[in-house]
């Protein structure tokens, strides 16, 4: 006991223990009370992951989305820590709402405690302005585009509209300079913000103590009076616990936080809030563009003034909710109607073909994204990770230059060209050889000439393998060649080593050489002569860009090993962890 | 003394509840933080680069190479850029030594002394030999690092970079 004797002499411990742990808690521990605790208990768990996210992240547009990429699937636990802070940030506001109805509800606003409600008013603006600073920091697909339609909201504000904008942003559009703001104010400022009125907060409500029960009677509250520790603060324990459960559960569901491709620019990506904002989205909706701003900006200081109004106005000498009926159908008109226009835009979503489909393909491409971003981060930033392969630097000029008119290997694409997405199978090409008029094939094109084939089934397999065999795709059937000739097809095609005829010449069909000569001189007289509408691509794509569409576009016999190497050199790719 | 048992019960649940937030979260974030003693984050090029033909060397006479290769930093990669320097040693037709260009003793650059004819680290005048790099004096723990060699049929002598850990009488890989 001696080091203790010295401790308290030399710091006065025991008072500030007994205080802190002896507080009286009116009429004892109670379930009422442990939403308070809770929020406490989310703030420390938001601090302590923070932190710890802090140390693996870097605020850049360059960089932001491989370092966050990096503590999700390289760092172990990373997923899991991130999805603590992602889904803890939820809780919080989730919590938030509980506890201000909680407070509503046993009258915990009303005199002598209306500081205790201003400030908890504070700290849910607070909260929410965490929740709107972090979202952008992965500079992912969803906070980029999220963010971009908060910011544009700001600035159709009338007169300062434009300044605000620019302020927040940190310059003219998103960049690095929106990030270094966002970050400093969700890791500095904010937290010393509401660290700041936390303290306010308690202090005010130690003062006045917790409001118990309206219908308990005031002999039974003093009787069951007790101190803090050990009865309110296991109950408080408990409850972080279920909190923390709870939250352990969803992240493992979802195998943690959600991490969406790079923010491309370019990209056609569904913005959509996170769900907390969802409410204001579906607000919006009705309000003329230009108002927007100004909407949000008079919606919001109604909200603060009438939640900040509520206990001058409810004098009620009686804390019995029939008594001020008035005060708590107000707020819960307010809050149901913001529930109800949180959960109307998320229903509508989930059965909207079309936001699926987005949806859909954002996931495909998140997915893609992680692949390629353990071949590194280029130099140029994370969106340059499609730079990292053959494929998909094809897959990137593909959807510039042929997609307008061709499918492609994913289904994506025009029509009013062959369909590519199983260019070179064999059903493709038995396909082609049995009706070339068919829209998949060159119906819709200016091309004709070659008729459906009247060939039996057998022969339009052995000449499927032989045209195949051409461009090296599999080997010569022993009576192909022949068929090749009884059936007519050498009237119009040439082979290897012979002059063109009045069709494209097959000597190397379906080869990397082949498909090289198409998309550079598609009306070359060995290919599809004048008769093409397809544009020539010689001096538009370099030999490269060719050679990463094969990569894209042919099944992979074609083009062994080499092109699936990474642009740059081999280097050993790091531990992949998977959630 | 039942409130007595109470609080006996409930001091005890609240230790066991702590201990498991505190585990829950606790064993995942020093798990994460302390990740760094488990990985190399930074990494350069791995395997062999060609560094000329073995015709372009003199016979005897160290001539330092630059070494170009990709930086992998925890999530980002290098454009190639300079990473550092080695020596090449032709020994006689066929053969060729390389040697890392840090001095093992305190990570300086090893420059060659013409007049003396060894290698000579300029911060802490550790001495190597030319003939295999041993050293010949000062404070160095260990000779200078010597790096794999290969050279092909036609000449091209391919070299693996590599760099080691300065300060040690063991020659280990950072």
């Amino acid at each position: 006991m001696k080091f203790r004797d010295w401790l308290e002499d030399r710091t006065g411990y025991r008072k500030i223990m007994k205080s802190a742990l002896d507080e009286p808690v009116i009429g004892g521990a109670s379930w009422a009370y442990v939403f308070g605790s809770g929020l406490l208990f989310l703030f420390v768990l938001q601090a302590v992951t923070g932190v710890l996210m802090a140390l693996y992240y870097t605020p850049s547009s360059r960089e932001s989305w491989g370092s966050v990429y990096s503590f999700t699937h390289v760092v172990p636990f990373g997923w899991f820590v991130r999805g603590l802070h992602h889904f803890g940030s939820s809780a919080m506001v989730v919590l938030l709402v509980v506890h201000m109805f909680q407070a509503l509800l046993y009258g915990a606003d009303r005199a002598p405690r209306e500081l205790g409600w201003w400030t908890g008013v504070f700290l849910l603006f607070v909260s929410l302005a965490f929740c709107l600073t972090g979202y952008l920091l992965p500079w992912d697909q969803k906070g980029y585009w999220a963010t971009g339609v908060v910011t544009s909201i700001m600035g159709t504000l009338p007169l300062v509209g434009r300044w605000i904008q620019h302020v927040v942003q940190g310059g003219n559009g998103l960049g690095n300079l929106t990030l270094t703001r966002f970050f400093g104010f969700h890791v500095f400022f904010l937290p010393t913000l509401l660290l700041s009125i936390l303290v306010a907060h308690i202090y005010f409500f130690r003062r006045h103590g917790a409001t118990p029960r309206w219908s308990r009677p005031k002999a039974e509250l003093e009787a069951k009076t007790r101190p803090f520790w050990p009865g309110q603060i296991t109950y408080d324990l408990a409850f972080s616990l279920l909190i923390l459960a709870g939250l352990v559960w969803v992240v493992i569901a979802k195998h943690g936080a959600p991490l969406d491709a790079p923010a491309d620019p370019a990209s056609n990506y569904l913005a959509r809030p996170e769900w907390y904002f969802l409410w204001l989205f579906e607000l919006l909706k009705i309000v003329p563009g230009r108002w927007e701003g100004t909407f949000v900006l008079v919606f919001m200081l109604v909200a603060v003034c009438f939640l900040l109004a509520l206990p001058l106005v409810d004098r009620n000498a009686v804390g019995s909710p029939r008594r001020r009926w008035r005060h708590l159908l107000a707020a819960a008109c307010l809050g149901g109607g913001i529930a109800f226009l949180t959960f109307h835009p998320m229903v509508r979503d989930a059965s909207d073909p079309a936001v699926r489909v987005q949806k859909e393909a954002a996931e495909k491409d998140a997915k893609e994204a992680m692949t390629l971003a353990a071949l590194g981060i280029p130099p140029g930033g994370a969106d340059l990770i499609y730079m990292n392969t053959s494929r998909s630097r094809g897959a990137h000029v593909f959807v510039h230059e042929c997609q307008p008119c061709h499918k492609g290997p994913d289904g994506i694409g025009g029509a009013s060209a062959p369909d590519l997405q199983h260019l070179m199978t064999t059903e493709w090409v038995r396909g082609l050889i049995a009706d070339p008029t068919k829209p998949e094939y060159f119906g819709a094109t200016a091309l004709a000439g070659m008729p459906p084939t009247t060939a039996s089934p057998a022969d339009l397999a052995t000449l499927t393998s032989y045209v195949r065999s051409l461009g090296g795709r599999e080997s010569e059937p022993p009576t192909g060649k022949k068929l090749f000739e009884d059936t007519g097809c050498h009237g119009c095609h040439a082979l290897s080593g012979e002059d063109p005829l009045v069709g494209p010449s097959l000597g190397d069909y379906g080869s990397s050489a082949w498909l090289a000569g198409v998309i550079l001189h598609p009306d070359a007289a060995q290919r599809y002569g004048a008769q093409s509408t397809m544009p020539a691509y010689a001096g538009k794509l370099t030999d490269e860009d060719v050679t990463d569409l094969e990569t894209y576009l042919l099944p992979a016999v074609a083009k062994p090993a080499k092109s699936a190497q990474p642009a740059q050199p081999a280097l050993p790719a790091q531990k992949e962890k998977q959630p | 003394m039942v409130e007595q048992k109470r609080r006996t019960l409930l001091i005890a649940a609240s230790g066991a509840i702590s201990v498991v937030i505190a585990g829950v979260v606790g064993v995942p974030v020093i798990r994460a933080f302390l990740d760094p003693l488990w990985r190399r984050s930074i990494v350069g090029t791995d395997g062999a680069t060609a560094y000329g033909n073995i015709s372009e060397l003199p016979i005897g006479k160290p001539v330092e190479r630059g070494v170009v290769g990709v930086i992998r930093d925890a999530w980002d990669r290098s454009d190639p850029k300079s990473i550092g320097a080695l020596w090449l040693v032709r020994r006689d037709a066929k053969k060729v030594d390389a040697y890392s260009n840090v001095c093992p003793h305190a990570a300086c650059p090893v420059g060659y002394d013409e007049k003396r004819s060894v290698f000579a680290c300029p911060c802490h005048t550790s001495d190597f030999a030319l003939a295999d790099g041993h050293v010949l004096g000062g404070p160095s723990p260990r000779g200078l690092d010597s790096l794999p060699v290969e050279v092909k049929p036609d000449g091209t002598v391919f070299v693996t970079y590599q760099r080691f850990i300065a300060g040690t009488s063991a020659k280990r890989e950072v």
